[in-house]
């Protein structure tokens, strides 16, 4: 967790009293329901207060706070849609199994947390490279499958596999 | 996992170092000298066994999540399709409207087929994917309770997703031979109809194979075969034969190639006989001279011309129907 800095409070304050409800609107149309838009307004803000640069609101002033908004909201949905896919994904694959192989609310919730961390770690992974990952990772399917599955050569494959690794690796410092 | 300080760049050449290794060592072909080098690696410096351990902590945790469920939420297609559906009920769409294809509404039947040499896909109405093979034909009956697909010729491909019409409950899928009934988890996997008996392998995820289990037969019990990924069985009415592994080239044919290592010419010709019309034969003193290579399945007449460039045989042809792989005069 990053510090949050506390001097630019007081100016984030200014933000928000003159842009929540405008923020909230816009979000509105973003998302479908009203709890998820006023969750992520206040992430906004959140996340504009814990902003790793300071602001300098009062001194050279946002020249566009709005535009400003809509970029850190618009990651933040974008984000939002993403885990929401995930969830998706995952809970159709929860309701596919055979009654007596669901697993525990408890084993499920760390499931999900690491599919999170998993999705993160891969993000930006060229999606032949990330496919490759999870058939020799999650799979254990063999690299010569793993060449015809993607239509590459076993070269190919084993650097995927490298690139993955590594990629893994270096975001999970 | 996080411990929010960026890798300084000795420790990140050393962790992609450490994953090509390891990438190699991995590899079907990794030889005892690869090991030794590696070792060699390992041993050179601290920080190449530091990176080696974060890699040994990622396959770790990679291992906390279970392989159907890191398939089907991690895997690029698998999640645009659940982003898209998302995205679709949040505009109020409801789930995904049905059918590319009108002839699969419940309780109507319909046969899909393809000619000699001919390669099909079709998008099914519940999300799954079938490919027929050449020379392949089956009725597919859908329904209220069941989606079953009946393979009456030939080799399919078939891509099962979990049933996406909306219903209340999901509706299990079925691919029937007239040995038996194969039972897939959102498997990926091929099916082949010969005349003695099916063979099934599967490339992802599961299978259970009931014998002598169907349609007209219900009451026949048994036993089922359960087939993971990488696995493949023969069987007939009677029963399945012992697993084995499926081959590596299972869906080859999906690329329009037949890839064959070390397999009796015979059995091979035979193969390519199933790709073009006419009689293509092989005569029984090369019969079981070693073939091994890459051969096109679109052009046999190619895949012909590469045998017998590259083997001591030649191929006659004395029509266009009728051609044999014989022994080359002299070799």
């Amino acid at each position: 967790m990053k510090k949050c800095l506390a001097p630019t409070a007081h100016q984030v304050g200014g933000l928000y009293r003159e842009h929540h409800g405008w923020l909230r609107n816009w979000l509105r149309t973003k998302v479908r329901r009203a709890e998820d838009a006023d969750d992520l307004t206040q992430d906004t803000f959140v996340r504009v207060l814990c902003a790793a640069t300071p602001l300098h609101i009062d001194t050279s002033p946002l020249r566009e706070p709005r535009a400003y908004l809509a970029t850190v909201a618009g990651r933040l949905v974008a984000n939002f849609y993403r885990r929401q896919a995930l969830e998706i994904a995952y809970l159709e694959v929860l309701a596919s199994l055979p009654p007596q192989q669901v697993p525990s609310l408890e084993t499920q919730a760390l499931v999900r947390e690491a599919l999170f961390e998993f999705d993160r770690m891969l993000d930006g992974l060229d999606p032949k490279v990330r496919q490759a990952l999870v058939l020799s990772q999650f799979q254990g399917l063999p690299y010569t499958q793993i060449a015809v599955n993607l239509n590459v050569s076993l070269r190919t494959v084993k650097n995927y596999i490298a690139r993955a690794m590594a990629h893994c690796c270096l975001a999970a410092f | 996992m996080a411990e929010s300080r960026p890798p300084s760049s000795a420790e990140e050449s050393a962790v992609r170092e450490a994953a090509r290794w390891f990438a190699c060592l991995m590899a079907e072909d990794a030889t005892p000298r690869d090991r030794v080098d590696w070792q060699a690696w390992l041993d050179a410096s601290p920080a190449h066994r530091q990176a080696w351990e974060r890699l040994q902590k990622m396959r770790c945790a990679f291992s906390r999540v279970p392989a159907n469920v890191a398939t089907a939420v991690l895997t690029p297609s698998a999640r645009r399709r659940a982003q898209r559906r998302s995205l679709l009920s949040l505009m109020g769409m409801g789930l995904l409207a049905t059918g590319a294809y009108g002839v699969m509404r419940s309780g109507e039947s319909d046969i899909w087929q393809t000619a000699t040499g001919e390669l099909r896909q079709f998008q099914l109405d519940d999300g799954s994917q079938l490919y027929l093979n050449t020379a392949t034909r089956v009725t597919l009956d859908f329904s209220d309770a069941r989606r079953r697909v009946v393979l009456r010729a030939g080799e399919i491909l078939m891509q099962v997703h979990q049933d996406r019409t909306s219903r209340a409950m999901p509706r299990p899928f079925v691919v029937s031979t007239p040995h038996g009934d194969i039972l897939p988890q959102e498997a990926r996997f091929t099916v082949r109809l010969d005349t003695r008996d099916t063979r099934v392998q599967v490339l992802q995820q599961s299978a259970t194979i009931l014998p002598g289990q169907t349609q007209d037969h219900p009451s026949i019990r048994l036993p089922a075969v359960l087939l993971r990924a990488g696995q493949a069985v023969s069987f007939d009415a009677d029963g399945a034969g012992p697993v084995g592994a499926a081959s590596v080239d299972a869906q080859a044919w999906l690329h329009g190639r037949l890839v064959v290592e070390d397999r009796p010419l015979a059995e091979v010709v035979a193969e390519l006989a199933r790709y073009r019309p006419g009689i293509l034969r092989c005569d029984p003193a090369v019969a079981d001279l070693k073939v091994s290579g890459v051969f096109s399945l679109r052009d046999t007449d190619e895949a012909l011309e590469a045998i017998s460039d590259s083997f001591p045989v030649q191929v006659r042809r004395h029509t266009r129907y009728w051609v044999t792989v014989l022994a080359r005069p002299g070799a």
